[in-house]
């Protein structure tokens, strides 16, 4: 049985036959034998701990009265537990470092009836669950079962598994992102030979290239054949000048159509890639922020650059290769076969020896390379942190330890690189050995065919010679064929899979325009998860007047962001519903949506561009001066004019560098010049200098004038110009009201965490 | 209830496993229910400096050497960190076969034959020189004390492997 994976009874099988399937019949015989009736399971709790703590299959099984546990011996089965169902209130897990147990609890008392290793959680935590609900259903007046926090966050740790495949389980590699037995290599490369489709006359063009440079190039043997046979034995000068000229415009031909070749089939890999590079990063712009969430920044920027280099690598060269290899190698072979079919024969006796070295060098070469790679970087990694550390190891006295540390790591690394050396010593010069037995094969046989005038003349010994040389060089790239071909498949994988993924939120299909608005906002008992299961957002309702400010409190991870996220639409709520000015913000596209709502956010990102493009980034068409009166009003212009470019300096990548409260400014003349109706602020955490704090509350004053305002404050002192308070405490809205009402509450979490944060400052106060 | 170094006194400690699974503390008069058993070194030292947590995880008071307690005490002590600290000692590596660097180790353990797949090199911890320990897909380690006490087959894919 596979120790690695094992099988879990769908969860919505109710066949008992399906269920008793998860337990092999051999156990459900013996347990019959045993007990003398026949057990009908109507759940099964897979095991992998036996009771002794050694791995071993076990079922914990659930019949309608009772629990049986069975656990594997080494000659057979053993009942390790038959408990009665009735008066257990449920069975909970117990989670432990790197196992579990499960837990069978009644009204007084509990008891651990079987362990499982974590490999095996996800499939008991099920299992568990189907169990619970079988015990409701049997005894649905039994004590009620309380909650259980501990069990919930053990679900919730074990639930998602993004890092292994869906389909086989086995671990992702971090290095590729996709599961490579999981691949359809096939039909990802025909996915990706029919972006060809657009350009196939030049497909076609570039493949008869290259099966005619080929076979042009492959006639030259011959031709030195008859030179040596038919020409020089007969001092044939007439057929000597054409020998020679057929030979030149061999070469001629060669040259001139390589080039156009090389040219053509460079055009058609980056034009495919092109279009493929274009698909990708607009198919990016329509994706949801779900999607960024999932994926790092690095790895959607390597999708759009690498990958698609790669597949351009393939495409133009890899491709290619290929065919002209293959084509190389069928034309040699029969070229040769018609000339001599047992020289042939001879001549390709070492042929698979070469390859089976080759694959097998290039493995074990690999492995060991790795090796030596992964020493010196732990070598290279103990050298940094003790030479960063310099000053504490002489502080400390520790030099003669350091030494003795870097003596260790830097032996391995030696040897491991002498290890590598030997290989190569043995390895190489194995396969030059094999190839030149090739060669002494043919003058060996050849030679001694061509002495006793056994069919074989020079010229052919001599052709054969030639064509052998030829034969390898295609023979050991294809031996690599299938790293490439791996290569390309994965990065298609990668790149098809953005392709394809569906934004979560998409625009109505009536494709409803949200009209000029009011700005009144309403949450309807919103609940909302980034991940099933773990809700940030539980049933929360608040509603905000036109023009009213609203500032939402709480500690993080309560749930504030999430209120921007959901009203700007960059998730959809699971259930429940937000309205502005009465309409779903589901019934409109988000652009028009977006279009009304201003965000100025914890750190406003400036993009490589001047200052005054950064402002006018909703609005490129701007004036000079609405872009300077939005300055004006951020409390950024003085800034702005002072400095020796003005509104022409250069910020973002490899701009100037502008400090936290200056980019805070900017992010706020960004969100004047939209002049939204809705407006949404991130107060930035990072502190500032008092005067600059100044600056950005008056700032922040010019800009909320008349607008609907959500404002997420971590200063209380910021929230006294809201003009209502929202508390919210882990996805739940606690409390709401006028910071005066809100203080006025004893035992309020706002109050509570205003005379802490009034605590800290006096603290800070002294401090400094 | 501590001795003149701050360790709790061994004979006062008394530790009993309640009806409902959980742990009843008892040291002279104060008793603790539901508290939590933890070692301070699970690597190095899982023996000693045992550290007694109370329902809220707030520190009870350390235990230095188990092994001074009560009988019965220490074997309910002992029975629960066997239960909460789930370790497999490896005794030997069969074989080792990677794929885009994950890799799989078919191992001889203590606990019988398991094959683990460790998701990328970060799972092979280098406790020490000698001692490593391996982290698999699931988070279940496997520890290897020590790397020169294993026969020499294991030991060459050790090395070529970390």
């Amino acid at each position: 049985m596979d120790r690695m994976n094992r099988g879990h009874p769908p969860a919505d099988a109710s066949d008992p036959s399906d269920i008793a399937a998860a337990v092999p019949s051999a156990v459900l015989d013996w347990l019959a034998q045993t007990t003398g009736v026949r057990v009908m399971p109507r759940v099964v709790i897979p095991l992998d701990l036996r009771p002794d703590g050694s791995f071993g299959d076990g079922w914990c099984l659930l019949t309608t009265n009772e629990l049986l546990v069975v656990s594997s011996t080494s000659g057979g089965y053993d009942l390790v537990h038959r408990i009665p169902l009735a008066g257990v209130i449920d069975l909970r897990p117990e989670s432990m470092q790197g196992c579990g147990f499960i837990q069978i609890r009644w009204e007084q008392r509990a008891e651990s009836v079987a362990r499982f290793t974590w490999a095996a959680s996800p499939n008991v935590l099920a299992a568990l669950d189907e169990a619970n609900a079988l015990l409701q259903q049997q005894y649905p007046d039994r004590a009620g079962p309380e909650t259980d926090d501990g069990a919930r966050d053990w679900r919730r740790q074990v639930a998602p598994r993004t890092d292994s495949c869906e389909t086989c389980g086995k671990p992702i590699p971090v290095r590729l992102g996709v599961c490579p037995d999981c691949l359809d290599r096939r039909r990802l490369l025909g996915r990706l030979l029919a972006r060809l489709r657009p350009f196939r006359m030049q497909a076609a063009g570039a493949l008869m290239l290259i099966l005619m440079i080929t076979a042009v190039e492959m006639t030259q043997p011959i031709l030195t054949m008859i030179l040596i046979d038919k020409v020089i034995p007969n001092r044939d000068l007439t057929l000597f000048a054409w020998i020679i000229a057929g030979i030149v415009s061999i070469y001629a031909f060669s040259a001139l159509f390589s080039g156009l070749r090389a040219y053509l089939v460079a055009w058609l890999g980056q034009r495919v890639v092109f279009e493929l590079r274009k698909d990708v990063y607009d198919h990016l712009q329509t994706l949801s922020l779900e999607f960024y969430d999932r994926k790092n920044t690095g790895w959607i920027i390597d999708r759009v650059t690498s990958d698609t280099n790669n597949l351009q690598d393939f495409l133009s060269d890899g491709f290619q290769d290929v065919l002209r290899d293959i084509m190389t190698i069928v034309v040699i072979i029969v070229i040769m076969s018609i000339l001599s079919p047992t020289l042939t024969l001879v001549t390709f006796i070492p042929a698979p020896i070469v390859i089976f070295l080759t694959v097998r060098f290039i493995k074990r070469i690999r492995r060991i390379f790795h090796a030596v790679w992964r020493k010196r970087s732990r070598l290279t990694a103990l050298m940094t942190d003790v030479v960063s550390g310099v000053r504490i190891v002489k502080a400390f006295a520790q030099e003669s330890r350091e030494s003795e540390r870097f003596d260790t790591r830097s032996s391995e690394y030696r040897d491991a690189a002498v290890d590598a050396a030997r290989t190569f010593a043995r390895f190489h010069p194995t396969t030059q050995f094999v190839t030149a037995m090739g060669f002494a094969l043919i003058w060996g046989y050849g030679g001694y065919m061509v002495i006793v005038g056994g069919g074989v003349t020079l010229g052919t010994l001599i052709a054969f010679v030639n064509y052998l040389w030829r034969f390898y060089v295609p023979l050991t790239n294809l031996s690599r064929l299938s790293q490439r071909f791996q290569r390309a498949t994965t990065s298609a994988q990668r790149v098809f899979e953005v392709i394809d993924a569906e934004p979560l939120v998409k625009d109505p299909a009536s494709g409803a325009k949200l009209r000029p608005i009011d700005g009144r906002v309403e949450f309807k008992n919103v609940t909302f998860a980034y991940e099933p299961g773990a809700d940030v957002m539980r049933d929360v309702s608040f509603a905000i007047h036109p023009g009213e400010m609203i500032g939402v409190v709480g500690a993080s991870g309560a749930g504030k962001s999430t209120v921007i996220s959901l009203l700007a639409r960059f998730y959809d709520v699971d259930s429940g519903t937000i309205e502005i000015d009465g309409v779903d913000v589901r019934d409109v596209t988000m652009h028009s949506l977006r279009q009304q709502i201003g965000m100025v956010l914890q750190d406003p990102h400036l993009f490589h561009g001047t200052i005054a493009e950064n402002i006018a980034y909703a609005n490129p068409h701007a004036t000079q001066e609405d872009v300077m009166r939005a300055a004006r009003a951020a409390n950024a212009h003085e800034f702005i004019a002072a400095s020796r470019d003005g509104y022409d300096t250069l910020v973002g990548e490899r701009g100037t560098r502008l400090s936290g409260g200056e980019r805070q400014r900017i992010g706020i003349a960004r969100a004047i010049l939209k002049d939204p109706r809705i407006l949404i602020l991130d107060e930035a955490t990072s502190s500032v200098d008092t005067e600059t704090e100044m600056a950005i509350r008056e700032a922040v004053g010019n800009l909320i004038r008349g607008r609907t305002t959500i404002a997420i404050a971590h200063r209380f002192s910021t929230l006294r110009n809201a003009d209502r308070l929202i508390v919210l405490d882990k996805g739940r809205l606690l409390e709401q009201g006028t910071h005066a009402e809100l203080m006025a509450r004893e035992d309020g979490l706002f109050r509570r965490l205003c005379d802490m944060q009034t605590n800290l400052n006096q603290i800070v106060g002294i401090g400094g | 209830m501590f001795d003149s170094d701050g360790w709790l006194i061994p004979d006062a400690v008394r530790l009993r496993r309640l009806a409902d699974g959980k742990l009843e503390l008892k040291v002279h008069s104060d008793v603790f229910c539901d508290v939590a058993i933890r070692r301070t070194f699970p690597v190095t030292d899982p023996e000693n400096y045992i550290v007694l947590l109370d329902s809220r995880g707030a520190e009870i008071g350390i235990v230095k050497t188990p092994s001074m307690l009560r009988t019965e005490t220490r074997d309910v002590l002992e029975d629960e960190l066997e239960r909460y600290y789930f370790t497999t000692r490896v005794q030997a590596i069969q074989a080792v076969t990677s794929r885009h660097g994950v890799t799989t180790w078919e191992l001889e353990t203590d606990r019988g034959p398991r094959t683990i797949c460790l998701k990328d090199r970060g799972a092979i911890r280098r406790m020490s020189d000698r001692r490593i320990i391996l982290i698999d897909m699931y988070g279940i380690r496997f520890d290897i004390p020590d790397t020169r006490k294993l026969d020499p087959t294991s030991q060459h894919l050790i090395d070529t492997e970390t």
